[in-house]
């Protein structure tokens, strides 16, 4: 059961093509780790990376601390699981999950017994004998999985393994493949474009973009406290209020944002220096502007829209400096907000984030 | 397994084996080793013969310089008279591409996008004139449009409507040119994303301006390859060209005749100009098709709405149909009107010797021996070149297919077309030229010789299908296999070689086909024995006319099975 | 810039129905979705109205005018399809210009507008690019422009986000409905997801199998669904069933022993299924009891909790059933796996339908 590092990582395609720049990470053995991002970050080629469909063009790959660089695919002992199935469709479902241990040249007692063990952890042992053309989706994607476990492959890498299904079903399956792969006793990497599907199913979430990694954590790690720009913006829905600190001493430092002075949560960001606070649309909470509140720490607005969703609401408030910022309230919010009333958005210091201000400006690195 | 290690068993051993000998051809040396044997084969069989001959021009310049340029009693006659003759091949050439694309366009459009009775029937048809030999097509168009028997019994003529020469040739030549076009964008045409028209037509766009601005940029390429060959099959065909052509002789034509006369050194030179100019097509195809614009970016609404009316469409329908079944279809099937005109007796004087039964089967030097002779020689030639071809063809395919450098992929794969685009006939004499006397002297005109020539001619046609069939199997299937321990030559026999059957059908039959109509290159090739196409060639001048009849109408079933069987295992394809 | 009339609108495809006997009215600058799953007649609807279809019966009527035979081409309607396409061999700006050439409109004005768009949308800088090199999100984006430069004055969008990466789609959704906005066009935007049609649109047109089931604002439709399918369709609930009570001006349902304060018309004895909104269903500390002011507050447990980044959704048990609950992450309440909770409604809540015995059979058939 093997730990895979990535040891600074980089891949060029063709002359120029960055997918994947300069990426180190480890994951633990046993562990099932997500990778997520907007479309073009890099995940699937890191993925590629890891079965050595592609070579680094710098930097390692270990597993067990064994580099695989001169592993190719066929030795890397890895079992791959695609969007697409890639099921034979001229084999049985009994016969594509022997595939592995037949080509490796397994003795036939073997084979039956790993293959019935396969067969019977996907629960599609009682259709053995169909081909897949007679098979629905999920069975396909089943039997891809009958056909990893019993490979006995210790590391399995799925590309979108989910994608292909109705929503349904892949609420369902999002459960059976992740006590699969405990059961089994499996690594796994799963990329997916689904947040909702990689927070759900995984120990920790990679977060990509631009080929590089962002963060990688816990689900909640990465909603509640997210340590850079990108994550705020990427997972969930976040507001960026564009600020200068005016005290950095505290549990909680005080920053100015247009002419109101808040505080937000210390992130050592010295006094002077300018700074993003991010705070997630859930929690900011909106008051009418006469109404009592017991703190101090609000930015007023004035609202543009106080749009019903059924789900929830969502109050567009433009503050002071003309920033349009969004909130999320509960769809029975004893209050309806008229457009161009006077608002005042209380931001709870706990619950907030408060980063470097990026170089580059605010839009440049949310950029996907 | 308490009960000791139990013996694997003989199908383990086997496969064991099996698998270990599979390993050790993937390794990366004998791949590349197998890769270069590939290469050599090619070299050897295709591009050997043309180079051999290239070499042979510029060693034996003096020769040919003296025979062709200042010959003592001709002078440069020779070399006039080929000028005459390729000039006369690209006039032809070009009528006829121009009418191809005329009719051809607007077919291919008709059996792309419209749904009707008997569409499959009007399809095959356009087939069937690409899968009959030549030197039978070339027959039954010479009796519709040459003879008393066709056309012109329409208006009570006692004579053809054209005499053998240059207007005949063309007809000859329309009818066997023609599925090129319509066949290289039918299936581009029927695969467009009709959204994109939608699109169009939301804004604002009448259909005839669709086509023209967004359907057409996408089939260019398509119809350029389609264009190239419908060219240079007319440049270079010879069967039937021989045929229709009396005293005007194209430059393929020329080559046989001289080639039956032994002028070799000026035979050579002709070759080799013909093929230069073939290279220079497909290279400058395949280099600037993707570059060569449509540069009307001018609309012209009124007159494209009237274009576009259904009026308009529907006339074009019917004329592109009419005009099909009159110029292609008739002419190319009407020997088998001929075949019971003339099948108990001359239809003209009733008499019974001049008919078919007699010559064929109760004349003294009766017919059905020498056909049947020829037949089985064809077909004999036909399998033959089939098996090696296969053989040969579907290691380059997946070559070609797997390669990942594009630049030195698109050079392999422009110059396996190269015995798609030169003269069968130019082919066939440098195949002579490096294999007989005059070369390696290795082989004397024959069958051998034969077998070698059909399989150069019919190397593309082999291995293109089959490049496609490569590239239609998912790389993620590899994948896959190789990520279980499969080896690369273990996965191309488990998992890659049950996707291709079809594939591998297909390519059979085209082969198969293209070998059994061939002439030009087999006249050249052949010693003693006849193939079917050449036995045709020899009816026509002896004139006996009901025999060749007899013996093209059975080519003609020959091939329209074949290609009834290839459309069960395309259709078959598309459908899994 | 239009108003849009569909009269009584019945189109058939041989013997299967494509929709049938839609009528729908879309007011000058008015933003309509039109909102159900696969199959539910919106394509065909959106290509009725663009004239790439024309209906078996019915009339379209733009301002008040029979459009019904009019060509597609000659309808000025700015289309926006699911699969973007673009034309592949025409780079972004020629895309764009597409439009204005064919239907011989003042390029070098067009251009200017075009570039307009251009920044509007956030693709300066592509003009030049071919649609192969340029994102999903921006494909899309030129296809909304090219739509809008052809100098349409009705925009009909056909599930334009589905393609798109949620983050993508969530940013696009707020871009569309501005853009429409700002340039009071008329809109019909065809969509599968609910959350999508209730951000983007004042009225809500909900498709069934070719039907207009229900027409309404977003705020109607979600707080009075017509029938269980509609509610369902709108978000996740948990239906439960029971048996009406009326007593002293009060509606109740009794399920499983519970006393469950209802609104509804329906008398005693009815069969009843009450459907509640997942994420109407609040969750309260025990401890809370009698401070708060719900109609119904019943004790449940927390059999399982996942946090999906906006919500965490929590299963509960009460009365031998699981309720499913929407929790907005802000919100401060313990929400651990197996702890005792309240689980408190409004009487408003709830979406009651009698239970018809006939319909029930169907179900099980």
């Amino acid at each position: 059961m093997p730990e895979i590092r990535l040891q600074s990582v980089t891949k060029i395609f063709g002359r120029k093509v960055e997918a994947v720049k300069d990426l180190s990470f480890i994951i633990e053995d046993g562990e099932y780790v997500s990778l997520i991002g907007p479309s073009g970050c890099g995940k699937t080629t890191t993925l590629r990376l890891l079965a050595g469909t592609i070579l680094p063009t710098q930097g390692n790959i270990y597993f067990d601390n064994k580099s695989v660089e001169n592993l190719s695919i066929r030795d890397r002992n890895i079992g791959f699981v695609f969007q697409h199935f890639a099921i034979f469709p001229h084999l049985t479902v009994w016969e594509n999950a022997a595939y592995g241990p037949r080509v490796r040249g397994r003795k036939n007692s073997e084979i039956d017994s790993l293959v019935d063990h396969a067969l019977k952890a996907v629960q599609i042992d009682d259709k053995a004998e169909l081909y897949p053309p007679s098979l629905s989706a999920p069975d396909w994607q089943k039997t891809a999985l009958a056909r990893v476990i019993a490979s006995e492959a210790k590391i399995l890498l799925l590309d979108e393994p989910l994608g292909a299904l109705d929503q349904k079903i892949r609420e369902e399956f999002q459960v059976f493949l992740r006590n699969l792969v405990k059961k089994e006793g499996l690594t796994a990497i799963h990329v997916t474009h689904d947040q909702s599907e990689a927070l759900t199913i995984s120990d920790k979430v990679a977060v990509m973009n631009k080929g590089k990694l962002v963060q990688l954590g816990t689900a909640s790690d990465l909603i509640f406290t997210p340590n850079n720009i990108f994550t705020s913006f990427f997972v969930g829905e976040s507001d960026f209020l564009e600020s200068v600190v005016l005290n950095d001493k505290e549990d909680f430092a005080e920053v100015r944002v247009g002419q109101s002075t808040i505080k937000v949560k210390n992130m050592g960001i010295s006094r002077g220096r300018r700074a993003v606070v991010a705070v997630r649309r859930e929690f900011f909470k909106v008051h009418k502007y006469e109404d009592k509140i017991k703190t101090g720490n609000f930015l007023p607005g004035v609202v543009v829209r106080d749009q019903f969703l059924g789900l929830l609401r969502r109050v567009r408030v433009k503050l002071e400096n003309q920033q349009i910022v969004e909130v999320k309230i509960h769809a029975k919010h004893p209050i309806r907000f008229k457009e161009n009333e006077k608002v005042r958005l209380v931001i709870d210091p706990s619950s907030t984030r408060c980063f470097e201000y990026p170089e580059e400006g605010v839009a440049s690195a949310l950029e996907m | 397994m308490s009960a000791g290690e139990e013996k694997p068993d003989l199908e383990v051993k086997f496969r064991r084996s099996l698998l270990a000998s599979e390993k050790w051809l993937s390794k990366d040396t004998v791949l590349s080793a197998g890769k270069a044997v590939t290469v050599g084969i090619f070299i050897l069989i295709v591009l050997g013969p043309i180079l051999y001959l290239l070499f042979q021009i510029i060693v034996s310049w003096g020769d040919i310089n003296e025979t062709v340029f200042n010959d003592p009693i001709l002078g440069n006659e020779a070399f006039l008279s080929m000028l005459r003759s390729i000039g006369l091949s690209f006039e032809i050439a070009a009528i006829v591409t121009v009418f191809d694309i005329v009719v051809g366009v607007p077919m291919a459009w008709i059996l792309a996008r419209y749904e009707f009775k008997g569409k499959s029937i009007l399809d095959t048809m356009v087939d069937l004139p690409m899968a009959v030999p030549t030197s039978a097509l070339g027959f039954s168009v010479y009796l519709f449009w040459g003879t008393n028997n066709g056309i012109s019994r329409l208006y009570n003529s006692q004579v053809g409507f054209a005499s053998q020469g240059t207007l005949l040739i063309i007809f000859a030549h329309v009818a066997f040119t023609f599925p090129y076009v319509t066949r290289s964008i039918k299936g581009i045409i029927a695969d467009l994303d009709l959204n994109l028209e939608k699109a169009g037509k939301t804004l604002g766009a009448p259909p005839f301006t669709i086509a023209r601005m967004i359907s057409l940029p996408m089939v260019k390429e398509g119809l350029l390859a389609g264009t190239v060959l419908a060219f240079t099959r007319s440049l270079g065909e010879t069967g039937a060209t021989l045929i229709v052509s009396g005293v005007y002789q194209t430059a393929p034509v020329v080559i046989v005749s001289w080639m039956k006369g032994l002028k070799i050194p000026t035979t050579a030179f002709l070759a080799f100009i013909l093929i230069i100019i073939s290279l220079i097509l497909l290279t400058f195809v395949r280099l600037f098709a993707r570059r060569v614009g449509l540069p009307w970016n001018k609309v012209f609404p009124r007159f494209e709405r009237k274009l576009s009316s259904k009026k308009v469409t529907r006339t074009r329908n019917t004329f592109s149909i009419a005009l099909f079944l009159l110029f292609v279809f008739i002419p190319a099937l009407f020997v088998i009107v001929f075949l019971f005109q003339w099948w108990g007796g001359s239809p003209f004087s009733g008499e019974f010797e001049a008919g078919m039964i007699y010559q064929v089967f109760l004349a003294p030097d009766k017919k059905i021996n020498d056909i049947m002779t020829a037949l089985v020689t064809s077909l004999e030639i036909a399998l033959i070149v089939t098996i090696v071809n296969l053989l040969i063809a579907t290691p380059m395919a997946l070559m070609i297919s797997k390669m990942k450098n594009n630049k030195v992929k698109g050079f392999l794969d422009g110059l396996i077309d190269i015995p798609l685009v030169i003269p069968s006939s130019a082919l066939g004499f440098s195949i002579f030229f490096l294999w007989g006397s005059n070369g390696l002297h290795i082989l004397s005109p024959g069958f051998a010789m034969i077998v070698i020539a059909h399989i150069s001619f019919t190397y593309s046609y082999c291995v293109r299908p089959l490049i496609g069939s490569f590239d239609s199997i998912s790389t993620m299937y590899d994948e896959a296999a190789a990520a279980f321990g499969a080896s690369k030559i273990t996965a191309f026999r488990t998992v890659t070689l049950p996707f291709l059957k079809s594939g591998l059908i297909a390519a059979a039959i085209m082969t198969f086909t293209r070998s059994m109509s061939e002439t030009g290159a087999t006249i050249i090739c052949m010693g003693i024995e006849r193939t079917i196409p050449v036995l045709l060639v020899d009816f026509f001048e002896a004139s006996t006319f009901p025999a060749a009849a007899f013996a093209s109408t059975i080519l003609i079933i020959i091939s329209f099975v074949m290609l009834i069987l290839l459309r069960l295992v395309t259709r078959r394809k598309k459908d899994a | 810039m239009v108003k849009v009339e569909l009269d009584d609108i019945t189109k058939y495809y041989g013997k299967r129905r494509g929709v049938e006997n839609i009528n729908l009215s879309i007011e000058d600058g008015e933003y309509l979705a039109v909102l159900g799953p696969t199959g539910s007649g919106k394509t065909t609807t959106m290509y009725l109205v663009a004239g790439l279809l024309s209906p078996s019966k019915g009339r379209i009527l733009f301002d008040g005018e029979d459009v019904t035979k009019e060509p597609s081409e000659d309808r000025n309607v700015g289309f926006v399809f699911e699969e973007y396409n673009l034309f592949p061999r025409m780079n972004v700006e020629s895309n764009v210009l597409f439009g204005p050439t064919v239907k011989n409109l003042d390029l070098s004005e067009s251009r200017q507008i075009a570039r307009e768009m251009f920044s509007l949308i956030n693709i300066t800088g592509k003009e030049m690019n071919f649609p192969d090199e340029i994102s999903g999100g921006q494909k899309q984006r030129v296809a909304l422009a090219r739509a809008i430069v052809s100098n349409a004055n009705l925009l009909v969008m056909d599930d334009p986000l589905r393609a798109l990466d949620a983050k993508i789609r969530e940013i696009l959704q707020v871009e569309l409905r501005n853009l429409v906005k700002d340039l009071s066009l008329t809109c019909i935007h065809a969509t599968h997801d609910t959350q999508e049609a209730m951000r983007v649109a004042d009225k809500i047109a909900v498709f069934k199998d070719g039907a207009i089931v229900q027409f309404g604002t977003p705020e109607e439709v979600y707080n009075n669904p017509v029938s269980i399918y509609v509610a369902n369709f709108l978000g996740e609930t948990t239906e439960i069933e029971g048996i009406i009570l009326q007593e002293n001006n009060q509606s109740f349902l009794i399920a499983e022993d519970n006393k469950i304060e209802i609104e509804t018309e329906l008398i005693s004895g009815t069969k009843a299924v009450a459907l509640i909104p997942a994420e109407l269903v609040d969750i309260h500390s025990i401890s809370e009891r009698g401070k708060i002011t719900y109609d119904n507050n019943i004790e449940a447990k927390i059999i399982k909790t996942k946090c999906v980044g906006e919500f965490y959704d929590v299963d509960l048990i009460a009365f031998n059933q699981v309720i499913k609950a929407k929790e907005l992450i802000g919100k401060n309440v313990p929400l651990t796996e197996g702890s005792k909770v309240l689980f408190a409604t409004d009487k408003g809540d709830f979406r009651v339908f009698p239970i018809e015995e006939d319909e029930k059979d169907e179900k099980e058939i």
